[in-house]
């Protein structure tokens, strides 16, 4: 009849070390790779016009206010209408065929009044309530979100704006201070102690965000 | 040998005559051979095929009706505001309360040195089992939104949220969670010596090797048994608290809020004397098939029903009591609301409801005061049927007359429930049974090693009857 | 597989070697009887074996109680911590502000819920209770494995067809053969004390797992790092499909926003902003104020900013002059709307001129504010000329607002006296620093 063979005995320890590295690993997967960090990080969808951040903004200075014009009176901040652009393209055509072609995409948009239907990059699940003009003018920085967005040729999701990202601010905003004069400047640093900067700035600004349930979820 | 009572009625003990608790003159081996016999033989009674069968598409009914909940959400279900808690609830605290019965039989009457539980402690604690399982079930998939469940534990998270420990609704989760952890333990362990008992006599390579897996390599050993004594004394110890901290901790789930019919402070005793009255009347409804169909009325004696039976009139006393001051009490408290409420139940839309709980939980089992009541198999199936239909209503009463006419008759609604509830019920019948089939099948139904404890065969090791130990 | 056909490759079939003593007793109080024997003899490596508890078997051994005990209320004291500083820590403590150096995702949330107080202890009393069980419960089952060495699925005892029924109707002492006493005499001991028989078990020399079980878990290990680079590789690429959500719950909700970039469907054009219908007039088009909404008075354009006007008294800071908190609000939105065409000082020099310039992509820079036939124009037609554009400048009416505007026009006043600024302008008391050298 059946006998367990010796060897047997000698995986208790490979047991035991199993029993405590299965939860371990199960652990590690599901923290590492159902984060948000993973699954939402580095999202960077194909526009129907390859519009270039790092040119309009890193390279000729337009200020993200020029087109996304409501983001300091409004909860959302307004992508642009094809008119905006067509304050320059009315006259800049491009250079070559290929500029020309995807500037007469934006033109052709202009002519017909059909939309260019952008893509949404960054997109806080609908059930959060998140206010762009209480954090601009508060002096949040475009770039603690969005990250260098005038460096990047294609914008992509860099931040992962979880819950637990949200939070961390919430409760430390300091270190994503900055006088309110300069939140789209990008390359933005403290001049002085940032510590005493952040201390000035949430005592001037009166900044005690909140951490309540409906402060996010209304 | 010492002398054995062969008669099979050994219900009636007297200062001269110790009733035995293992009737049919059985030696060592002879217990195991019972009990064994049933793992072991390569076929099984036909009503056990059927139970599998009806039980199996019970489970099936289950799954798809918790398919179709996952898929649609719950309003497949006829809850509604106010009645937000129906059947699922209902079933929840019915088979909490119905496992209650198996830890007391395994722990508190291992504490009190009951001896007549070595007899019923093992398929009482599989009934605990299963019956948590079936429980656990139901606050699982009434939350909505199902794979959120997470939610429940404390398990670092994206959202650094954690649950609000503030909450009896958090307290069933450690509750009941831990109450099914150690009743799987408590149970696992008796089972130890026995699955060896099973290896040892295995016929099959697969038998020896699964029951060989689960024994761990049990050799009896005395100084094994040393601790493994120490430890099963402790785990009854730490498991009597417990079970009656279980349904406590169900009842706050009511008793916290301010509900009228809910907020007393009764509570906590009414729900954990329910519960074992129902979980008793359960393992009778359980044993009576078993020992029939298996062929162990020699190890499940008239005398261990009897003694249930008592168990069962005494805690239906209990039961009755307090519904007698749940009465008292909403008229004596002065509160127009309280009072309400349980006029609401006894004569309001659901007066049936709480008629059959009264009756059946109340009045029926009076009948156990009789001795020729508490040992005639038909008397004492019918009345345990009948008092866990009581103790199903009786959840259904507290919980959707309480829910439905609150203290704003603005805001009152009815409830009934809707197909996808009814089969999700009878679909946790259907899982019970099941589990409870496989069990008897493939698994010593009874305590061998412990019977063999409290078997009289020894005499010159310690004495006649009960003193073997 | 099973050890017999493991074994079976090798020549000789298992090699074994004698290994422990086994006696067999046909009662409970005859093991106990010889139990006492063999312990009085002196014998220290050796153990009884019974089908259940044998009463009174332990003092026979001479078995000391078990420790168990302690380790069970270590457990459970571990427990009853556990259950009292997880409450605390995840519903009392505000650990973002007391504890910043612990990650966010194990940071205690201190929030409210219908007004109890974050640390109140008789609402933690059941969890603690139930924590304290359960690991106490975990310290009598793990605790008893292991101070008995169970799993231990291979004995030399169980090789014993006769030992099977220790766990039937038998009773037996075991005596290892290392056991310093053990000789000749132990098996006349045996006898003597009453056994039934007396038998050796042996004991498999060598025993290696087969390669089929170590390459499986190999394998495995293989497999288990599957994930692990995945997730190492999602943690880094960038994707072009919208983010992965197993659960999509109520992220995307079925609601039409703004926001999302959607069409609307009740539109044929998907705009839900609709564009002005031909022949109707909008609220701000029809208006009793043309000064400020049109930069005109009568048919001539206007020559003053309209501070009378709320909206610019409010940019003011209330005040009903130009002050120099507009004149920054001016400058500010100078900077964002405008800085990048006509240049920071008006020059007709930024940056989007200056590069489309250079590239001759056939671009009209803008002139200067200093060029005489802007200097002469009233800020009514500056107004205008922002709000509607002019010659190939475009209208911007619709992205900054008309108060804003104004202050724009004041700002650009203020640049066009720059221009033409002598040091007579600086204040005397800080012409100095304008004349030294830097």
């Amino acid at each position: 009849m059946f006998q367990f063979p010796k060897w047997m005995n000698g995986l208790k320890s490979a047991l035991a070390v199993g029993l405590l590295a299965g939860p371990a690993y199960a652990v590690v997967v599901v923290l590492y790779g159902f984060s948000p960090q993973a699954t939402d990080v580095g999202y960077q969808p194909v526009q129907p016009i390859p519009y270039s951040h790092a040119l309009h903004v890193g390279k000729l200075g337009i200020d993200c206010r020029y087109c996304h014009t409501t983001v300091e009176d409004a909860a959302h901040a307004a992508v642009p209408p094809t008119q905006t652009c067509m304050n320059c393209h009315s006259q800049i055509q491009g250079r070559d065929d290929r500029q020309t072609a995807n500037i007469k995409k934006i033109i052709d948009s202009h002519t017909t009044g059909k939309p260019v239907h952008w893509i949404r990059v960054h997109d806080a699940a609908d059930f959060v309530y998140f206010n762009h003009a209480a954090h601009i003018n508060r002096g949040v920085g475009c770039v603690s979100c969005h990250g260098r967005v005038d460096q990047m040729e294609v914008v992509y999701q860099q931040e992962h704006l979880s819950m637990q990202w949200c939070l961390d601010c919430h409760r430390n905003p300091g270190p994503h201070l900055r006088p309110p004069e300069f939140v789209t400047k990008m390359d933005w640093a403290p001049d002085r102690d940032p510590a005493r900067l952040a201390s000035d700035l949430a005592e001037q600004y009166q900044i005690n965000p909140s951490t309540d349930c409906s402060t996010c979820h209304r | 040998m010492a002398s054995i009572v062969h008669d099979r009625d050994n219900t009636i003990e007297t200062p001269g005559r110790r009733a035995p608790l293992v009737t049919g003159g059985h030696d060592l081996h002879g217990v195991t051979e019972v009990v064994c016999r049933v793992a072991e033989s390569r076929s099984a009674p036909g009503a056990w095929y059927l139970t599998m069968g009806v039980s199996a598409a019970l489970l099936a009914a289950l799954g798809a009706m918790i398919g179709y909940l996952f898929f649609e959400g719950v309003g497949v279900w006829g809850l509604n505001n106010p009645v937000g808690w129906g059947f699922d609830i209902t079933n929840f605290v019915f088979w909490v309360g119905i496992g209650h019965a198996g830890t007391l039989i395994s722990a508190i009457l291992y504490l009190f040195r009951q001896k007549w539980r070595t007899g019923i402690n093992r398929f009482a604690e599989a009934m605990t089992i299963f019956a948590v399982m079936c429980a656990g079930l139901f606050p699982g998939i009434h939350i909505g939104r199902v794979w959120l469940a997470f939610y429940l534990f404390p398990l670092p998270n994206q959202m650094a949220m954690w649950p609000n420990f503030r909450s009896p609704l958090l307290w069933d989760v450690f509750a009941v969670g831990t109450y099914f952890t150690v009743s799987l333990l408590f149970w696992y362990m008796g089972l130890i010596p026995d699955l060896a008992t099973l290896r040892d006599r295995a016929k099959t390579k697969l038998s020896a090797f699964l029951y060989g897996l689960f024994s761990m390599g049990w050799t009896g050993s005395a100084r094994h048994w040393h601790r493994y004594e120490r430890a099963y004394l402790i785990l009854a110890a730490l498991s009597t608290p417990l079970v009656l901290s279980v349904h406590s901790v169900v009842s706050f789930d009511f008793a916290t809020s301010v509900l009228p019919g809910w907020h007393t402070t009764i509570f906590p005793p009414y729900f954990v004397a329910g519960a074992i009255f129902s979980g008793f009347a359960m393992v009778v409804m359980l044993a009576i098939p078993c020992r029939a169909l298996f062929g162990l009325k020699d190890l499940i004696t008239l005398r261990h029903l009897d003694n249930m039976n008592k168990v069962i009139l005494a805690t239906g006393l209990m039961v009755g009591y307090a519904y007698t001051t749940e009465f008292f009490v909403a008229w004596y408290s002065g509160s127009a609301w309280e009072l309400f409420a349980f006029k609401a139940r006894a004569m309001g839309p659901w007066w049936w409801s709480y008629w059959i709980m009264f009756s059946c939980n109340v009045f029926v089992p009076q009948i156990f005061w009789f001795r020729w009541a508490r040992t005639s198999i038909p008397v004492m199936l019918v009345v345990s049927v009948l008092v866990n239909v009581g103790m199903w209503f009786e959840r259904f009463v507290i919980i959707v007359t309480s829910l439905s006419t609150d203290f704003l008759p603005s805001a009152w609604d009815t409830y009934w429930p809707t197909w996808v509830e009814a089969w999700t019920m009878a679909g946790s019948f259907g899982l019970f049974f099941f589990m409870f089939g496989l069990f008897c099948k493939f698994l010593p139904m009874v305590a061998i090693s412990e019977v063999k404890a409290v078997l009289p065969h020894d005499a010159h090791a310690g004495g006649a009857g009960g003193h073997g130990h | 597989m099973s050890a017999s056909t493991v074994t079976q490759k090798s020549t000789a079939g298992p090699a074994t070697a004698p290994h422990t003593l086994v006696a067999e007793f046909a009662s409970a109080d005859a093991l106990v009887r010889a139990c006492e024997q063999v312990r009085n003899a002196g014998y220290t490596r050796w153990d009884a074996h019974s089908p259940y508890p044998v009463h009174g078997i332990d003092r026979a051994i001479g078995i000391r109680a078990t420790r168990l005990p302690v380790l069970i209320f270590l457990c459970g004291a571990t427990g009853t911590t556990i259950g009292v500083l997880l409450q605390w820590w995840t519903n009392a403590v505000n650990a973002g502000v007391q504890f910043p150096w612990v990650p966010t995702f194990l940071q205690g949330y201190n929030f409210i819920i219908s007004g109890k107080p974050y640390w109140s202890f008789p609402a933690n009393i059941p969890v603690i209770f139930e924590l304290t069980i359960l690991l106490s419960a975990f310290g009598a089952f793990f605790g008893m494995l292991a101070l008995n060495g169970l799993p231990q699925h291979y004995n030399p005892l169980l090789r014993l067809d006769r030992f099977r029924r220790v766990t039937d109707d038998r009773f037996f002492i075991s005596i290892g053969l290392d056991d310093p006493k053990y000789g000749s005499a132990t098996r006349r001991l045996l006898e003597g004390a009453g056994a039934a028989a007396v038998e050796i078990a042996d004991d498999v020399k060598e025993s290696a797992p087969p390669r089929w079980f170590l390459r499986a878990h190999v394998m495995l290990a293989c497999f288990l790092l599957i994930p692990l680079a995945v997730i190492a590789y999602m943690r880094v690429d960038k994707q072009s499909q919208p983010r992965i959500h197993i659960v999509q719950d109520m992220d995307n909700q079925e609601r039409y926003t703004a926001g999302k970039q959607m069409a609307n469907d009740v539109f044929a054009d998907g705009r839900s902003a609709r564009p002005k219908i031909a022949g109707t007039l909008a609220r701000e088009d029809f208006t009793q104020d043309p000064h400020y909404y049109q930069g005109r008075v009568g048919d001539q354009w206007a020559t003053g900013i309209p501070m009378y006007h709320p909206e610019l008294q409010r940019l003011a800071g209330g005040a009903a002059e130009v002050n120099e908190q507009l004149m920054r609000r001016g400058r500010d939105r100078y900077a964002i709307f405008c800085s990048h065409c006509h240049g920071l000082d008006g020059a007709g020099a930024g940056r989007v001129a200056t590069y489309v310039v250079q590239r001759e992509i056939g671009f009209v820079p803008p002139k200067s504010y200093a060029d005489p036939d802007v200097l002469v124009r009233p800020v009514g037609h500056l107004f205008n000329t922002i709000t509607n554009g002019i010659r190939t400048m475009a209208p911007h009416g619709d992205q900054i607002p008309v108060a804003d505007r104004w202050a724009i026009v004041a700002y650009v006043k203020a640049l066009q006296r720059a221009q033409a600024a002598t040091i007579e302008d600086v204040p005397t008391e800080q012409r100095s620093r304008m004349t030294q050298p830097k």
